[in-house]
C-alpha cells in the first residue's frame, strides 16, 4: 500500500484507521476468511484497502461490511496485528450513525427485542418463569449465573427444536450439584453483543449499564456464563466502555474445571463426540482447553477432533442475526460434513447460537442425518443423570414458524 | 474502484434499509397491518387519518418482526387485519398470521409488556370482522 496515502487517510480518520494503515496488503486475511472461501466475492483485504485508500464513506454502504462474521480467523494470521473484527465494529458503528445497517435475519425480531429491552418500557420482564422447585437459586451471593437470551431464543427458535432453557436449567443443576446456589437476575437484559456488532452502540450501552447496575446490587464476585457471546462482551467490550469490571467473568466450563469452586466429577456416559469451538470462546477469548477437559473427565466418552479445530475451527456462520444467506449456509453445511466424517454420535458445542445455526442447516439439508447437536452443559448434566436425555423434537419444515395450529 | 479497474459495475443498490413501517403518525399510536382484500371488504376504511395502515398483499406476509418493530418505535396498539380462512385468496394467510401474532404475543409476555398489544382480526366474505383469540403460551415448562 502507498504509505503516504495511507497516512493521509489515517490522519483524516485517526481513531478509525489507527490499526488499518499498517496493512501490508499480503492477503492472508482473505486467504483464511471462511466467507471468502464461499466464492461470493467478500474480501477483508479489499475492504481494508478501500477504507484506507479511498474515503471511508465509500465502504460504509458496501454489503461486504456486513458479510464479515467477526470470527477473528483473519486477525490470527495478520502479520501487522490488525484486529479486523475490531475495525469492522468501528466501521459498522459509523455506518449505523448514517442510517445504514445489515439486513436483519428472522425479520428483525431479535434486533427489535434487544432495542425494546434497552428502552425503559420492558420492565419488569417475566424471564424466570421457567424456574421450578428443583432448582435452587438465590437473590444475593458470590456466584451469579447470567442466563442471556435463552428465554427469547426458546420462543423464537421453537420451530427448530432447540431448547436453550434446558441448557439454562442444566447449568443451574450442575452448579447446585457442586453446592452453589447461583444468583439469577429477575430483570436481566441482553448483554448487547448483537447490537454492538450491528453498530448500534447507544442501545448497547443502555443494556450494559442496566446489567452492570443489577450485578452490582446482587453483590456477585463471579459471573458465570453458558453463552460465549455474553462472556466475550462482558470480558472485552464492557471494560472498553465502562472501565474494568468489579467481578470475575468465567465460562461455565472454566468454572466447573477450575477446582477452586468444588471440582465437578461427571458420571459415565458411553458416547463418541466431536467438539465444535465457538469463535467467541475460542479465538476471541482463547478458551480451548476447559471445555475439552470437562468432556474428557466424563468416563466412557470418546472425544474426537474435526478437521478444522481449535484456532482453525470454522464458524457456525452467525454473527448478530444479520445477512443470513448462501455463504453462511455453505459454511454450516461444511461444518456438518466435517462432523459427519468423524463418525461422532454427537456434535458438542458450548454456544447456544452455534446450536441454533447448525441445527437450522441440519433441518434444511436434504438429508437431515447427522450427529445430534448437543450443548456441553446438557451433556455433562446427562452424564450425572441430573436431566432426562433430550427428546428429539422434530422441526416443522413446511411452515415458516411451527406455531400452534389456528383452529378456525 | 470502477474507474481504476475500468470495469463497469451496477450501481450499489440501497438494500440496507429495513422494511419501512409507517410509524404512529396518529396521536392514538395505532399501527394496522392489513391485507388489501380485507381492507376493501370493510364497510368503512376512512380510518386512515387516525391510524397508520400498512397495506400487504396478503396477511400471511405479516411477521413478528414487523409487529415488534412497530412496538419498538412507539406503537401503543398493533392490529393485524386479514381475510378469514374461507375468503383468503392465498389459502393459508390466516394461519400464517395467527402463528406470527402468537409468536409476538409470547415475546411480549416474556418482555413484560401487555400481550394484548397486538390483536388479530379476520374479515369474512360479507365484510364483518371477528377478533380471533390468540393465547400466548409463555415460556415452556420442562416436560415432566
Amino acid at each position: 500500500m502507498n504509505r503516504s496515502a495511507a497516512q493521509s487517510a489515517a490522519q483524516h480518520n485517526p481513531e478509525l484507521l489507527q490499526d488499518a494503515w499498517t496493512c501490508q496488503g499480503c492477503g492472508k486475511c482473505t486467504a483464511v476468511c471462511p466467507v471468502s472461501r464461499t466464492g461470493l466475492g467478500f474480501s477483508p483485504r479489499r475492504l481494508i484497502q478501500k477504507a484506507v485508500q479511498d474515503n471511508v464513506d465509500t465502504v460504509l454502504p458496501d454489503r461486504a461490511l456486513y458479510a464479515c462474521l467477526g470470527c477473528d480467523r483473519c486477525t490470527q494470521v495478520c502479520k501487522s496485528g490488525i484486529s479486523i473484527s475490531g475495525l469492522m465494529l468501528k466501521l459498522r458503528a459509523l455506518a449505523y450513525k448514517q442510517g445504514i445497517a445489515g439486513k436483519p435475519a428472522h425479520a428483525g425480531v431479535l434486533q427489535s427485542l434487544m432495542r425494546i429491552m434497552a428502552s425503559g418500557s420492558a420492565a419488569p420482564q417475566n424471564r424466570l418463569e421457567w424456574l421450578d422447585s428443583s432448582l435452587s437459586v438465590a437473590d444475593q451471593g458470590d456466584v451469579l449465573y447470567f442466563v442471556g437470551c435463552a428465554p427469547y431464543f426458546e420462543t423464537v427458535f421453537n420451530y427448530l427444536g432447540v431448547q436453550p432453557l434446558r441448557t439454562a436449567r442444566n447449568a443451574i443443576r450442575l452448579l447446585n450439584h457442586i453446592g452453589i446456589k447461583p444468583v439469577l437476575l429477575p430483570d436481566e437484559r441482553c448483554c448487547g453483543h448483537d447490537l454492538l456488532w450491528l453498530g448500534d452502540v447507544d442501545n448497547f450501552k443502555k443494556l450494559a449499564e442496566r446489567n452492570l447496575t443489577q450485578i452490582k446490587a446482587a453483590q456477585a464476585r463471579t459471573v458465570v456464563f453458558s453463552c460465549p457471546e455474553g462472556l466475550r462482551t462482558f470480558k472485552l467490550d464492557y471494560p472498553r466502555y465502562f472501565g474494568s469490571l468489579e467481578f470475575e467473568v468465567l465460562h461455565i466450563s472454566e468454572f466447573l474445571t477450575s477446582g477452586t469452586n468444588g471440582q465437578l466429577k461427571p458420571g459415565a456416559l458411553s458416547t463418541r463426540v466431536a467438539y465444535h469451538d465457538p469463535c467467541r470462546l475460542g479465538r476471541h477469548l482463547g478458551i480451548y482447553d476447559p471445555p475439552r477437559k470437562l468432556l474428557e473427565s466424563i468416563p466412557g466418552l470418546e472425544l474426537v477432533e474435526m478437521k478444522h479445530t481449535r484456532e482453525a475451527a470454522t464458524c457456525c456462520g452467525g454473527t448478530c442475526w444479520i445477512e443470513c444467506g448462501a455463504a453462511v449456509k455453505s459454511l454450516q453445511n461444511e461444518r456438518l460434513d466435517e462432523a459427519r466424517s468423524t463418525k461422532a454420535d454427537r456434535l458438542v458445542t458450548a454456544c447456544p447460537k452455534c446450536d441454533i445455526h447448525l441445527r437450522c442447516a441440519l433441518v434444511n439439508a436434504e438429508s437431515d442425518t447427522g450427529p445430534a447437536i448437543t450443548n456441553i452443559v446438557d451433556l455433562v448434566a446427562e452424564s450425572l443423570r441430573l436431566t432426562e436425555p433430550a427428546k428429539p423434537r422434530k422441526a416443522a419444515k413446511h411452515t415458516r414458524k411451527g406455531g400452534e395450529a389456528y383452529a378456525g | 474502484m470502477s474507474e481504476t479497474t475500468g470495469r463497469r459495475r451496477a450501481p450499489v443498490r440501497k438494500r440496507n434499509k429495513q422494511i419501512p413501517i409507517g410509524f404512529p403518525r396518529s396521536e392514538h399510536g395505532i399501527v394496522v397491518f392489513a391485507c388489501i382484500s380485507a381492507l376493501n371488504r370493510l364497510p368503512d376504511t376512512s380510518t386512515e387519518n387516525t391510524v397508520e395502515v400498512n397495506r400487504l398483499m396478503c396477511i400471511g406476509r405479516v411477521n413478528a418482526g414487523m409487529i415488534l418493530e412497530a412496538v419498538e418505535k412507539g406503537a401503543q396498539k398493533v392490529l393485524v387485519l386479514g381475510c378469514d380462512e374461507s375468503s383468503c385468496r392465498h389459502q393459508n394467510g390466516a394461519q400464517l398470521a395467527f402463528e406470527q401474532v402468537q409468536l409476538a404475543r409470547n415475546l411480549f409476555h416474556t418482555l413484560g409488556l401487555e400481550s394484548n398489544l397486538v390483536t388479530l382480526e379476520l374479515v369474512s366474505r360479507n365484510g364483518t370482522s371477528v377478533s380471533v383469540p390468540v393465547q400466548e403460551a409463555g415460556v415452556q415448562k420442562e416436560p415432566s
